[in-house]
């Protein structure tokens, strides 16, 4: 059993591999996202305010550094830029609108923007072998790819060692972003800011000398790629750009409610599902069969979200009932009650909610266990237990139904997809505070590391349902052994 | 669906009759199944001719003493129906009347006429062809030149398609099939020209409003449609329609009025048309999709089987729902072809399982042995050998497939995820929920309801019909 057990957790790390990889492939293709390129620098020359322009341009460059969105997607081959191509990108960058077409412009500046802090050593190189107007240009950008943004995730505590290193950074910033020079500066000047810069590069070299090793692995990992798998590995998912907190926190504080509602209705599921469906094999193709099948059919085919309208239409508004609260698992006071009346309370909240999540399982189940049954019941050893002399009740419940509610078990791995995807449902119409809830609320925000952590969660959540309704399964059929 | 293949009386008994003949006598037996296949039949129809049923533009008018068809001039209108759906039932309504006629001539020519019947089709062509161009736009006087040359594209157009719809077999070589086949061009080049943008369109007008003034000052006339509304209002004053909103159920809007005074009954129809266009755009996606990794992975084996399988299991493990959001989250704006595309997207999985299987099953079957000793093209042995004889099971979950691509695309409305230009059925019910109002909730919740049985029913037809143990 536990070598089966070990060998099923050993499969789900390549499911959970294709999981994440799906996840990522969705998280670059999302077009349109905060802080997304051509978003980063276009229109930054269209405002006036220089100030302004500033600010906007920063911000929009820490939120795309802070996503790790302003990296390369697979590899990062920017630790060996040519200083050719620096330099033709750098005069794309600058030049006339009319003559590059300003596409190519604006993803010059993009691109420039990009490698940042890589760019430095061939925009030092470059700057030695170039004349007036285009070493000023080419000192705008070495001032700019110089700067580390001190990179604050909110939400977090920063360590000392952290807050330290962002001190460093910014006094160095600063020394930095006074060594430049204007276009009709003496040349006196220029020359001096030149060899400011020749200087604190010579004294800083070490930054940018990497060996192989150390280039293949900030090829590897100094990625969009690496970075979300570095990240999924530390159990990271970022911080959601909406509520300022990690969003695992967030997602932590949904699971209970979702788990235990999903859980309550399979739990309920099950218990009304198996002697209905038996009930209804004992006696096949009678009147009462025909009514059973019927009614799980029609309920099999009613929507869940109608039928969670009508019910809260009916029992909440107060015209005609007004029984039933008509949002959220609990009532606001709650924390102050007793146990017992908190039970109370809980239970009276979830009471719609559950009937809505319960009867679409309910009418699947009872329909695969009434086959189930249905296809046990004729066979030899029930008859030979009925031949015995054993009790009508005996030869049902102790031979036939154990035999035959063994499809049943394995449904539960399929259930339970269809059912934590229709809590997403439940929770909007009753509004309760779950995992559906926060991704519709991402999604409405545009909060994709959000929306994005709750499928991974979600698929997770799934795996182990399916696992464990396998486990069951072994279990169960002592007839299945797993060696 | 030709309904006549089993029970022909020139067919020889029933040893002959190929599995689907034995498959269609079968769910014929089972009256559930075919209630529901009349259901499917009337659901399309409704969607076909929504604008028949619901438009709050006349079929005919006379005012004063000048007779007009206004209908005809805005079925295209690119302000009275924006969307590429509507677009796409609507020329399917022009062209249906036309298809359906020739279909039923086809069958009237007897088989011996065998010589008579090109040069029939070819003369019946064209003069009901010039026949309708004349009547649908060259009497109308309101008609404009590109109206009119539409006409006269669409109408061969559709024509040609209703003489292959005729007699498939009839024309599949010669001269004949190439005639079709510029028919069928011209069809498409004339379908362009009516999504084209520069479809010149008139302004617009209330009909209603206008012809309660005629009839109370002269002796105008008017036709309207069952629902006499549009889905959208499109055409009325806003003042006129304020005063609908959140109508109960009366007389004259018989399922009563949204918050926006749109009639609840005529979205409802054009409803049918986003139910339709999803289950069958969609589940053609994700058959697709299964059909072909399932066949891959049942035929090749080996690594392949692996790869797929490992990719069906990552699918699984995604709730659908969850999935589709995640996916839609990404999109800016979320079209109702999108959400199709999603859906189809999505659903694969159970396909490609269930083709696997199948293949599994056939691939050491002698016949598939016969065909590769043949040196036959594996291309040829999968898709035309194998792949035939595992459709049955595809079928059925095709048909339960449609059921759920409806129920998702009706979900995703609800929470207000889906494309909120198109007049669905879930999202009907979202307004319903948030309005609070029954006439809001049951209409579109029914509606729903009876689309997901309805396909349910026939999805349980089916697959009894192919199962071997319950022949009859």
């Amino acid at each position: 059993m536990s070598t089966y057990l070990v060998k099923r957790l050993l499969l789900m790390i390549p499911t959970l591999i294709g999981i994440s990889l799906i996840i990522f492939i969705l998280m670059v293709a999302a077009p349109g996202r905060p802080g997304d390129k051509g978003q980063a620098f276009g229109e930054i020359n269209a405002t006036t305010d220089p100030t302004k322009e500033k600010s906007k341009g920063e911000s929009q460059r820490l939120f795309r550094r802070q996503f790790a969105l302003d990296r390369p997607v697979l590899w990062n081959g920017w630790t060996s830029l040519a200083d050719d191509h620096v330099r033709t990108t750098v005069e794309t960058a600058a030049a006339d609108q009319e003559a590059v077409g300003i596409k190519a412009k604006r993803e010059a500046k993009e691109r420039l923007e990009d490698w940042g802090y890589y760019a430095v050593p061939a925009l030092v190189r470059i700057l030695d072998t170039t004349e007036a107007d285009a070493q000023s240009r080419i000192l705008y950008w070495l001032r700019f790819s110089a700067t580390r943004l001190p990179v604050q995730p909110y939400g977090r505590v920063l360590d000392e060692e952290t807050v330290r290193r962002n001190a460093a950074w910014v006094a160095e910033n600063a020394e930095l972003a006074k060594w430049g020079f204007l276009p009709n500066d003496p040349p006196v000047r220029r020359a001096e800011v030149l060899s400011l810069w020749k200087g604190w590069y010579a004294k800083n070299r070490a930054r940018w000398e990497w060996s192989g090793l150390e280039k293949a692995r900030i090829g590897l990992t100094d990625t969009q790629f690496g970075t979300y798998w570095g990240n999924l590995l530390r159990l990271d998912f970022g911080v959601s750009h909406v509520h300022k907190r990690p969003v695992l926190a967030l997602i932590a504080e949904r699971i209970p409610i979702t788990v235990s509602l999903a859980a309550l209705s399979i739990l309920i599921a099950y218990l009304l599902a198996i002697p209905l469906g038996i009930l209804s094999a004992v006696r096949p193709y009678t009147l009462d069969d025909r009514i059973v099948s019927t009614g799980l059919f029609f309920l099999y085919s009613l929507p869940s979200f109608f039928v969670g309208t009508l019910l809260l239409r009916a029992f909440t508004v107060g015209d005609p009932w007004d029984l039933f609260p008509n949002s959220s698992w609990r009532g606001e006071g709650a924390a102050r009650l007793n146990t017992w009346e908190q039970l109370r309370d809980v239970i009276w909240h979830v009471t719609l909610p559950l009937v809505v999540m319960t009867y679409g399982g309910l009418a699947a189940l009872s329909r695969f266990a009434r086959t189930g049954m249905l296809d046990v019941i004729r066979s030899d050893f029930v008859r030979t237990a009925r031949a015995k002399g054993l009790s009508e009740s005996a030869v049902v419940l102790r031979h036939a139904a154990r035999n035959g509610m063994m499809p049943v078990v394995t449904l539960l791995g399929g259930v339970l997809p269809g059912l934590i995807g229709g809590s997403i449902i439940v929770e909007y119409i009753f509004n309760i505070q779950g995992m559906g809830l926060l991704t519709i609320e991402a999604i409405n925000n545009r909060d994709y590391n959000v929306v994005m952590g709750e499928a991974l969660i979600v698929a997770a959540l799934t795996l182990v349902g399916i696992l464990i309704s396998d486990v069951l399964y072994a279990v169960l059929d002592p007839r299945i052994s797993y060696k | 669906m030709r309904s006549d293949g089993a029970l022909r009386p020139s067919r020889p008994a029933d040893a002959t009759a190929s599995y689907w003949n034995v498959v269609w006598a079968q769910l014929r037996k089972n009256r559930i199944a075919m209630f529901a296949l009349g259901c499917v039949r009337l659901l399309l129809l409704i969607a076909i001719c929504a604008p028949a049923l619901a438009f709050n533009v006349p079929f005919v008018m006379r005012a004063s003493s000048a007779w007009s068809a206004p209908i005809l001039d805005l079925l295209f209108d690119r302000f009275v129906f924006p969307g590429g759906v509507d677009v796409f039932f609507n020329l399917i309504l022009l062209v249906l009347p036309v298809w359906w006629g020739a279909a039923r001539l086809g069958r009237g020519l007897r088989p011996a006429d065998e010589a008579v019947r090109g040069p029939a089709f070819v003369a019946a062509a064209i003069v009901t062809g010039l026949a309708l161009v004349y009547l649908l736009f060259g009497a109308l006087t309101g008609a404009t030149l590109v109206a009119r040359l539409l006409g006269a594209v669409v109408v061969p157009g559709a024509l040609a398609l209703a003489i292959s719809a005729a007699r498939p077999r009839a024309v599949r070589g010669g001269a004949l099939a190439r005639a079709r086949w510029v028919c069928l061009l011209l069809f498409l080049v004339g379908f362009g020209l009516l999504m084209g943008p520069w479809k010149e369109t008139s302004p617009l007008v209330d009909y209603r409003a206008r012809v309660r003034a005629l009839e109370a000052t002269s002796d105008g006339f008017a036709v309207f449609p069952f629902v006499p509304y549009h889905p959208d209002n499109v055409g009325e004053l806003g003042s006129s329609t304020t005063g609908r909103s959140l109508k109960r159920p009366d007389g004259e809007n018989l399922l009563g009025c949204d918050l926006n005074g749109r009639d609840v009954g005529a979205r409802l129809l054009f409803g049918t048309r986003i139910s339709m266009t999803i289950g069958l755009v969609a589940v053609s996606i994700f058959i697709a999709i299964g059909i072909l990794l399932g066949s891959l992975a049942g035929y090749y084996q080996g690594w392949v089987d692996l790869a797929i399988m490992r990719l069906v299991e990552v699918m699984i493990c995604f709730p659908t729902l969850f999935l589709l959001l995640t996916i839609i989250a990404i999109f800016e704006s979320r079209s109702i072809f999108l959400i199709m595309f999603v859906i189809g997207l999505v659903g694969w999985p159970g396909v490609s399982r269930l083709v696997r299987g199948e293949f599994l099953r056939q691939r050491n079957l002698d016949y598939v042995t016969a065909a590769k000793s043949q040196g036959l093209p594996e291309r040829r042995i999968i898709f035309g050998h194998v792949l035939p004889n595992c459709m049955g099971p595809v079928l059925v979950s095709a048909t339960f497939g449609i059921a759920s691509s409806i129920l998702t695309e009706s979900g995703l409305a609800f929470l207000g995820l889906g494309d909120t230009t198109a007049a669905s059925w879930g999202q009907m019910l979202n307004a319903g929920r948030s309005e609070g109002q029954w006439h809001l909730i049951f209409a579109p919740g029914l509606a729903i309801f009876f689309v997901v049985t309805t396909f349910n029913l026939l999805g349980e037809g089916l697959r009894d019909a192919l199962d071997p143990k319950l022949r009859r």
